[in-house]
């Protein structure tokens, strides 16, 4: 009985240490895509089917992540309203923010709608190397920082249907589920539902008895 | 001793389950700015070029968030809106640095669930009057706040990124 409980002490201490680390070991930002866990929690989510591209470049985009080139990005923009390709930046729009990242998918900078003339932005293009941005006017730029105004032609971003190599490429971002959750439920036995629950309910209940025992067989030599 | 079991399970229970808190803005960045200089001057550009990234890596524990730093520059006064990660999330903070000397610092955006009272000035005016030390530390001493630390040491690392960019757009 004791080797069994000393595996379950062995099993929640490890869990705990990891659950009292969460931000160092990444928990929260890192998801679990393996099908039998995320069917085993009724994620049933769909890839997307379709993207942007521009330059030879693919962004793909939804509520789980963005990639980029089928590499995911450290920041998700999943209202992304297109990119553009210059020769210095990939710029990529959302209503609210324009984000400027380097040709190895690097953040160059983070520009707010409110440091932008166009407003919210609708639209994203280029143009001669230049970004466009429509909001409620559209401007032009080539470093993110001076803008002019810009009547005109312009390549605009518009989601497109993905190629069956970007398909595949797209069911990294299919549903995950948050590695923090998982190591939760493991830790709680919530992962085997009601029984799960019960089963450490029980483990409690024998560290208890265990620990009671012991300080009655510990109080009883003392005595004698 | 029993009848307080309840309370540690309740905390522990809500320290394990507690989801992100909303974006809350205290003062958005152009607040900050009208206040630092009443009218702002135009951003300029800092790039974080492989000269300086080492040091700012040494400062923030990681690689620099972002290639490209922008700032607003009046003669010895600069403003730097920075964000780092306290826990899981940024907190968006914002600081004036006047002649190598913070002279202002704001919390701007925290979306922390927990450690939001970094946010208060008593805890703010703290940062007031410091400056670069030995091995890019502060030359005061920073009190902590008590289930706060993360988010103490996130704004305690943006101060010093600040005057260190301060200091290198100076020169």
């Amino acid at each position: 009985m004791g080797a069994i409980v000393s595996l379950f002490v062995i099993f929640l201490v490890l869990t705990g240490w990891a659950l009292n680390h969460t931000a160092e070991l990444g928990l929260a930002r890192n998801s679990v895509h393996t099908p039998w866990v995320t069917a085993w929690y009724g994620l049933h989510g769909t890839a997307p089917t379709t993207g942007y591209t521009a330059g030879g470049h693919w962004l793909i985009t939804n509520e789980n992540g963005t990639l980029l080139d089928g590499k995911r990005l450290s920041i998700s923009l999943p209202n992304a309203v297109g990119f553009a390709a210059t020769a210095d930046f990939i710029s990529i729009a959302t209503p609210e923010t324009l984000i400027l990242l380097d040709s190895d998918g690097r953040l160059v900078d983070k520009i707010a709608v409110a440091q932008l003339p166009s407003g919210p932005i609708k639209h994203i293009g280029s143009v001669d190397n230049n970004i466009v941005l429509q909001g409620t006017t559209a401007h032009a730029s080539k470093d993110g920082v001076a803008w002019t105004r810009f009547e005109g032609d312009a390549v605009w971003s518009t989601p497109i249907t993905l190629p069956i190599a970007e398909q595949n490429v797209a069911k990294q971002l299919l549903p995950g589920l948050p590695l923090e959750r998982l190591m939760q439920d493991i830790h709680s036995g919530r992962i085997l539902g009601d029984f799960g629950t019960y089963l450490m309910d029980a483990v409690g209940l024998i560290f208890l008895l265990l620990s009671g025992s012991g300080l009655w067989m510990f109080f009883r030599h003392r005595r004698r | 001793m029993i009848r307080f079991i309840p309370v540690l399970l309740l905390l522990f229970a809500s320290a394990l389950f507690a989801g992100a808190a909303d974006e809350q803005v205290y003062l958005a960045p152009d607040a900050f700015l009208t206040d630092a200089f009443g009218t702002p001057p135009p951003p300029s550009m800092l790039w974080i070029t492989a000269e300086i990234q080492p040091d700012i890596e040494k400062i923030l524990g990681h690689p620099p968030p972002r290639l490209r730093q922008r700032y607003w520059k009046d003669g010895a006064k600069t403003a730097w809106i920075l964000e780092e990660i306290g826990k899981e999330e940024f907190i968006t903070a914002g600081f004036v640095v006047v002649n190598d000397h913070i002279e202002k610092a704001r919390v701007l955006i925290y979306r922390e669930s927990r450690g939001m009272e970094v946010r208060y000035p008593a805890f703010l005016k703290q940062f007031e009057g410091t400056q670069l030390a030995e091995k890019q530390r502060l030359s005061k001493r920073i009190d902590g706040i008590a289930g706060a630390t993360l988010s103490v040491w996130a704004m305690e690392r943006m101060a010093r990124t600040a005057l260190y960019f301060h200091r290198h757009v100076q020169k």
